[in-house]
Formats: C-alpha cells, sequence, structure tokens
C-alpha cells in the first residue's frame, strides 16, 4: 500500500507531467480527483449533467493554468475552489437574479427536530440526503461548503461575498432546517 | 436528532454522503474535451508563431517605408524571379513548395471544423497582404538587399505556418481515424 508520502510524490510527478502538457497524466489527474470535484458541484447545483460539464471545465482550467501554480501547496486545494467558483457562476447564471445568501431576519423555525432512530444508517443517510436537496438554496450552499468541504466561515464569506458572522448564522438556521425536514 | 447529534452524524457518515458518481460515459466525455483543448492551444501557439514571424516582416518592410516618403516613384509589383535568374531559381523552389503544401491543405481540411480552416485562411490571406506589400516594394527598390531577404524571410515564414497547418491537420485526420477504427470494432 502507497504510504501518504508515496502518493504525494506520485502526485507532483502526475502534476509535473501535466505542466508539460502529457494528456495521459492529465487524464490521471482526473481519475484521481474526479470524485471528490464532482460532489461539490452537485451539491451547489443539483444537476447530475450541469455539475458533470461544470466540474469537467474546471479541470481544464486547471489545466490551462497549471504552469503558474506551486507545487508544494495543495492542488486539491486549488482544484476544488476552481470548481466551487464555477459552480456559483452556473447558478447566478441560472437565475441572474439571484442573491446567493440574502442577508435577512430569522425565519421562524423550531429550535430541534428530530430524526426518528430507527432504521439503518443507509436509510437514515438517505433521508438526510433527501433533506439537503429540499433545502433553500442559501442553507444549502454554506451547509455544504462548511459541513462537507471542510471552508470556515471566512473562507465562505470570502466565496459567497458575504460576512463571516453571515455564514455563521445562515449555518445556524440551515441545520434547523434540515432538522425540520428530516423530522 | 439534536443539532450537535446532526454534526456528529453528518461528521461520521461524511463519506456516505460523497459517494455519488457522475453519468456514465463521464471518462470518454473528458478525453473528448481534453483533446479538444489541446487541439486548439497547438493551433494558438501557430498562431501566435506566425504573428511574430508576420511582425517581424512588417517591421522590415516598414524600415523602407521612410525611404519611400521621399523617393517613391510609380509602384510596379515586381517579383524575386524578376530581380535576376538566380532569384528566378529561389522563387521556383519556394513557389512550388507552397503549392505543393497548399493542395495537401485544402485536401486535408475538406472534413475540418469551419473554425478551423477560417482560422487558416485568415492566417494565410494576412500572408498574401504581406507579400502584396513587398511585391510593392520590390517594384519601388529592385536592387535593395533588405527588400529581397525580406520577400525570402516572407517565403520561410509563410512554408513553416503552412508545414504547422498541415502537420496538425494529419494529426486531427489521425485521431478520427483511430476513433472510427475503435468505433467499428465495438460495433463488431
Amino acid at each position: 500500500m502507497e504510504t501518504k508520502n508515496g502518493h504525494n510524490i506520485i502526485h507532483k510527478e502526475l502534476l509535473e507531467a501535466c505542466k508539460k502538457g502529457d494528456s495521459r497524466a492529465q487524464m490521471e489527474i482526473y481519475r484521481l480527483y474526479y470524485k471528490p470535484m464532482y460532489h461539490v458541484s452537485l451539491r451547489i447545483l443539483s444537476d447530475t449533467m450541469e455539475a458533470e460539464d461544470v466540474m469537467q471545465e474546471a479541470f481544464l482550467v486547471a489545466f490551462r493554468n497549471i504552469r503558474s501554480i506551486d507545487l508544494n501547496i495543495s492542488f486539491g486545494g486549488w482544484l476544488k475552489r476552481i470548481v466551487v467558483n464555477r459552480s456559483l457562476d452556473a447558478l447566478r447564471r441560472r437565475k441572474p437574479q439571484m442573491e446567493l445568501v440574502p442577508d435577512y431576519p430569522d425565519e421562524l423555525l423550531p429550535d430541534e427536530g428530530y430524526m426518528p432512530d430507527e432504521g439503518s444508517i443507509d436509510d437514515k443517510v438517505e433521508k438526510v440526503r433527501r433533506a439537503l436537496e429540499r433545502l433553500p438554496e442559501k442553507y444549502r450552499l454554506v451547509l455544504t461548503l462548511n459541513l462537507f468541504e471542510g471552508y470556515d466561515h471566512d473562507e465562505i464569506g470570502q466565496i459567497l461575498g458575504v460576512t463571516a458572522s453571515t455564514s455563521r448564522a445562515q449555518l445556524s438556521r440551515g441545520k434547523q432546517k434540515l432538522l425540520q425536514l428530516i423530522s | 436528532m439534536t443539532m450537535k447529534t446532526l454534526d456528529d452524524f453528518l461528521k461520521e457518515n461524511k463519506e456516505m454522503f460523497m459517494n455519488d458518481e457522475p453519468p456514465a460515459g463521464h471518462f470518454e466525455r473528458f478525453e473528448e474535451k481534453l483533446k479538444m483543448m489541446q487541439r486548439r492551444s497547438k493551433i494558438r501557439l501557430i498562431s501566435r508563431i506566425t504573428s511574430i514571424a508576420a511582425i517581424g516582416l512588417i517591421m522590415i518592410a516598414s524600415s523602407i517605408f521612410v525611404y519611400d516618403r521621399y523617393f517613391d516613384n510609380e509602384p510596379i509589383l515586381l517579383n524575386l524571379g524578376d530581380i535576376n535568374p538566380q532569384m528566378q531559381k529561389v522563387e521556383f523552389y519556394y513557389t512550388n513548395q507552397i503549392n505543393d503544401l497548399s493542395v495537401g491543405i485544402d485536401t486535408l481540411s475538406a472534413g475540418s471544423q469551419e473554425s478551423l480552416k477560417k482560422m487558416m485562411a485568415d492566417e494565410l490571406a494576412e500572408m498574401d497582404s504581406i507579400h502584396r506589400d513587398l511585391q510593392k516594394k520590390l517594384g519601388t527598390h529592385p536592387g535593395d538587399e533588405r527588400v529581397v531577404n525580406a520577400m525570402i524571410t516572407y517565403y520561410q515564414t509563410k512554408l513553416g505556418m503552412m508545414k504547422s497547418f498541415l502537420n496538425t491537420l494529419n494529426q486531427i485526420n489521425q485521431n478520427n481515424n483511430s476513433k472510427n477504427v475503435n468505433h467499428e470494432s465495438t460495433l463488431l
């Protein structure tokens, strides 16, 4: 089994080859990274075909600009940011008037919801997944970026063009709404 | 489930939320997009090289412009071969090669994308206009070595550009052929 260090060396070699325009290396990098990148895009766009298209375009953008990046920084982090930005652009194009995270007063939501304990983990995951899909966009975006992609509130604020405290508030409301939908 | 247990549940089962696969055939679609990107960047590189060469030629030609402003006569178009028999051989060599390449490009580009054909036609039209300028310069300054050299550089640049076009078209056709063979073998 590859060590983490071994992985990094292989990745670095592949990325060096990508810098030279080696299409086999580019394809290999795609195989290694497509899944998490597709997941980010799908969570934001909720459309499988559009998510695939945006994810693949992001890879092409990354390969076109790969010469300008320092390979000691995380390629995955850089690529993910491209995917997030392009997915949000696609979302804005879809709804030109949409404000991604409007900063308006709280809705009246219960403090807590509940999810029955019965059922397998798979059932519960499916239930949460469906609830996430039904979640209003403004909440889904912050929840996705924070809980699944690991961005902190400063980063989310930067990505969505809001303050960190707005992002914090939206996350809290989003979780409440999610619990309400699950219960 | 409380807020805390929701957080824990999502953290513990994060992987299960991230196992979506793109629609079937996404590898093939991406491979196609990669090929398209590489083709485009190759063409862009050729354009850049020819543009640089063209700028060089224009600079040579315009260096004679100052002279023309004071000593310009009736513009007569002159070819390299009109200067002397030696230049006639040089011109014959280049024009023959250009004609051969031109036939090759016409044949191979028949089934190519319109955007690619247009780009090649624009580049060649640009070269033709430089040629006309040089013919004029040669007409007004038949013995000027700078103009003669600029005309030779023009032919070399045009040949280089056309060879690049031909190589790119060859590559595109080979890719298309291998794709067709793969497709046919899949059908069989």
